[in-house]
């Protein structure tokens, strides 16, 4: 890989290649800690139902607007086009602290057990790294990224009786979604520029729970595995309306996530010897939404630029085959809209030019449940440091949910480093 | 702008709107090994009816059959015990990996499924109704079976209620298969035709819908129905809903929204309740049992209280009946008696308000196993057939019952009820195998 690489962009451009795209595969799955609740489905990602693409740091501080501004690579997940507005080689690898709070998911205050306030997950993972470099008037984008996380915080309940612990109840849910992506741009014409993206993801999920009556010995397992594949292509169009105006379309493919599927149910008497196992296999299928989106970025002078993103998210199609039966999601459509700002401060540090820059940026999320109706409205800021061909930035948001009556919150804090050629 | 960049807009914008496209479904044959007494007449029969025989042992022959090859040894007369759970290498592996989440049992949209092929197998003779909506809205079912099945007429009817409780999956197999069993059986069995020409057998399978489903796919142990109560607990024990001596003391059922049994804040407050109550209150049922797991007794009122019903000998000697019945198909002996007494008061329960309100034989039938060791709510897939064929015997006989007392007066009815020897049976084992 390191020699075909070297043949396009020289032997210190492919080991940064190699070192972004390669070491994060064996470390991009997220360190669990403690985790959530919400009403959200097994299937349900953590945070949010809409994810287009993938915010590292420097998006992140701008409520997540990227569809006609770019800042690294990972522009080529949500408008690919914006690859020609890089340098002509940058490598960016991100790193993100997430917290949400649930209440009511799987068994969780749904009737077995109940909590008095949101439960809440944190998680940390490395979960974006890519490049992007140009090429005979192309520009190519290379990433892998986390999307989606299926992870709930793990729930153990504990009964004693007289002392003695006679019951436990353990629920446990893991999962995740990793990405593949490549991306090619062009100029079209003088003002015109498009790019195509394609994603190849694969990911797990597992949820085990687990009761056991200890005085009797009897214990009850419940598992539920799938392994996720499937694909999808973006693609998006920048027009540069005068010098100061860019205005971007995006989108990205219904597609089909599949996940071959076991169930098993297992009932075991230790003490009468009774062992009954009820197993199932099925190829469980998500229709995931298209994704279409408007986006604007306005340069109000060379340190400001201000951004705007709308997407549409179309998850009225949205649909769910679980083990051979149709399951009723009673989706509408949804729209998520974001509005940034960054402005970049130039300073000089170690005799050298340097620059900073500030972010902020609001943002509404809308979720695709019908009942309870439910939204985040989430605020964001951020900052970086800019020295030479090093990038590094700090992003975070806050993100508060109305509808559901819970009041739901979503954390993020991202650090991003982006090599530039 | 060239018809390069022309191809390349549209070549983008196709991208958007591609979609991948697939799908697969698979479906299990039921199958199960029985025994038959090695006898020179039932090997002749055997070999006419061509069955694929295992292997004898111990003066029996071990025979592989499906569904239908059962009815032909009923048609025969060959008695046979079901064998299935003693080849769990055949019979577990082939059964689990054909079957969906929940195995063999239906879930609410394969039962759908299945009552709409019954129908339309059987036009003449089968017909499913609507009689209510759950919480959910899911669609609560009832499979009306008679011969002119779309006319009212005057028969004796008969109520048959499965599912009240969410985790209790064998009892939504029990009356599914008994209403298979009457049509499939319908033209080669001259006793199930005469059943079924001369009552109205109407079969509830799935009272709980929305119950059953969350135990498919979230809790396997969930009882009570889907409703979110006003505490922010979840459910009401809807066989402690209904309204004869609905709330009779705390012991019985429970004013608190979060206990398993739960009444609901006021009788019939649930759309499953209210559904079966509708049903029952058009139709002139003569008797009713209401299939629940686990225990393996048949219980009849009442449950609010120990004191025993004014018709306790005929209650109890259409039980005795019907146990004595059963007992010979596999060997399991169900216990009967009044269900305050046998078991342990309940009040709000569906026997106590129909006998209550109509005073019908009411039964229920806690289905096998007998206690939580031996898998409490849980029953094997191939047990399930073991477990209905048992009760297909009482369910006829409770049937059988109601047409030789359709007009009659409840004196009648016991005198009935008491000379009344299993005329139907007389192929049926008397002696007890051990399981």
């Amino acid at each position: 890989m390191i020699e075909s690489l070297s043949f396009v962009m020289g032997k210190r451009g492919a080991l940064i290649c190699f070192v972004v795209l390669v070491v994060p595969l064996f470390f991009s799955v997220p360190a669990s800690a403690q985790l959530v609740l919400g009403q959200y489905e097994d299937e349900a990602p953590l945070r949010t139902w809409n994810i287009f693409g993938f915010q590292t740091a420097s998006s992140l501080g701008r409520a997540d607007t990227s569809f006609a501004l770019a800042s690294d690579s990972s522009a080529a997940l949500t408008n690919p086009a914006l690859l020609l507005s890089l340098p002509r080689f940058t490598a960016t690898f991100s790193g993100t602290a997430s917290s949400a709070s649930l209440y009511k998911f799987s068994i969780i205050n749904t009737g077995v057990l109940s909590t008095q306030d949101n439960l809440s997950l944190n998680l940390y993972a490395l979960d974006f790294a890519g490049l992007s470099f140009s090429i005979k008037g192309w520009a190519v984008g290379l990433a892998v990224y986390l999307s989606e996380i299926y992870d709930r915080p793990r729930v153990s309940y504990e009964y004693y009786y007289r002392g003695e612990l006679t019951y436990t109840l353990d629920f446990h849910q893991t999962g995740l979604l990793r990405n593949f992506s490549f991306a090619l741009a062009r100029k079209i014409s003088g003002r015109i520029q498009a790019g195509l993206g394609l994603t190849i993801f694969s990911g797990d999920f597992s949820r085990e729970t687990k009761e056991e009556w200890l005085a009797s010995g009897i214990s009850i397992n419940d598992t539920k595995k799938q392994e996720f594949s499937g694909f999808f292509a973006n693609a998006g169009v920048l027009v540069r309306v005068t010098e100061k105006l860019d205005l971007a379309l995006v989108g990205r493919t219904a597609h089909r996530k599949k996940a071959p599927a076991t169930s098993e149910l297992v009932y075991d008497s230790s003490s009468s010897g009774t062992n009954i196992r009820i197993a199932g296999e099925a190829t469980n299928t998500y229709e995931q939404p298209f994704v279409g989106g408007l986006g604007a970025s306005y340069r109000f002078s060379p340190q400001l630029v201000a951004a705007a993103d709308v997407a549409l998210f179309n998850w009225a199609g949205y649909s769910v085959r679980y083990f051979d039966e149709e399951l009723g999601r009673d989706f509408k459509n949804t729209i998520k809209a974001g509005l940034g700002a960054e402005y970049v401060a130039p300073v000089r540090l170690f005799k050298k030019e340097a620059a900073i820059p500030i972010r902020v940026g609001i943002g509404y999320d809308e979720q695709p449940m019908k009942e309870p109706r439910s939204a985040y409205t989430y605020f964001s800021a951020g900052a970086g440091f800019y020295l030479s061909m090093v990038r590094l930035d700090f992003g975070a948001s806050f993100g508060r949910e109305s509808g559901s009556g819970n009041s739901l919150t979503i954390r993020r804090l991202s650090l991003s480093l982006t090599v530039k050629l | 702008m060239k018809i390069r960049n022309v191809l390349l807009l549209v070549f983008f914008a196709l991208a958007l709107v591609l979609v991948p496209v697939g799908g697969q479904t698979s479906d299990g044959e039921d199958i199960a090994v029985i025994s038959i007494e090695k006898t020179p007449e039932f090997a002749a029969t055997l070999r006419e009816l061509e069955l694929d025989l295992l292997f004898e042992w111990e003066g029996r022959i071990y025979v592989i059959v499906r569904s239908q090859d059962l009815g032909s040894l009923d048609r025969s007369a060959i008695p046979y015990l079901f064998e299935t759970q003693k080849f769990p290498a055949l019979s577990h592996p082939q059964l689990s990996l054909l079957s969906s989440i929940n195995g063999e049992y239906h879930s609410y949209k394969e039962l759908e499924t299945d009552l709409e092929s019954l129908q339309a197998a059987y036009p003449n003779l089968a017909k499913v109704y609507t009689i209510g909506t759950s919480l959910e809205s899911r669609k609560i079912y009832a499979l009306k079976i008679s011969d002119n099945v779309s006319l009212d007429e005057e028969e004796a009817e008969v109520l048959f209620l499965g599912c009240h409780h969410a985790r209790e999956w064998i009892s939504v197999e029990v009356p599914y298969l008994l209403g298979k069993h009457l049509l499939e059986s319908y033209d080669t069995d001259a006793e199930v035709r005469r059943l079924v020409d001369e009552s109205e057998i109407w079969i509830v399978p799935l009272v709980n819908p929305d119950g059953l489903e969350y135990t498919i796919h979230y809790y396997r142990y969930w009882r009570k129905n889907r409703r979110l109560n006003a505490d922010g607990s979840y459910g009401v024990d809807i066989n402690r809903n209904y309204s004869y001596r609905w709330g009779y003391d705390d012991e019985g059922s429970s004013p608190e929204p979060a206990s398993a049994v739960y009444r609901g804040p006021a009788a019939f407050s649930e759309p499953e309740t209210r559904a079966v109550r509708d049903l029952f209150l058009q139709k002139n049922f003569r008797a009713m049992i209401t299939y629940h797991s686990y225990s393996q007794v048949i219980l009849y009122p009442w449950g609010y209280t120990t004191v025993p019903p004014d018709k306790d000998a005929l209650l109890r000697q259409i039980a005795s009946q019907m146990s004595a019945l059963m007992e010979p198909v596999n060997g399991r002996f169900y216990e009967f008696g009044q269900a305050g007494a046998e078991l342990y008061l309940t009040n709000g329960t569906t026997d106590d308000w129909t006998f209550g309100t109509a005073g019908i034989p009411s039964y229920t039938i806690e289905l096998p196993p007998i206690d939580q060791l031996q898998g409490g709510f849980f029953n094997p897939e191939e047990d399930i057939q073991t477990i209905f064929r048992e009760n297909l015997p009482a369910a006829l006989y409770l049937i059988d019952w109601s047409i030789q007392n359709f007009g009659f007066s409840d004196s009648e009815a016991k005198r009935n009820a008491l000379k009344f020897r299993s005329p139907l049976f007389p192929r049926i084992r008397t002696s007890p195998i051990k399981n």
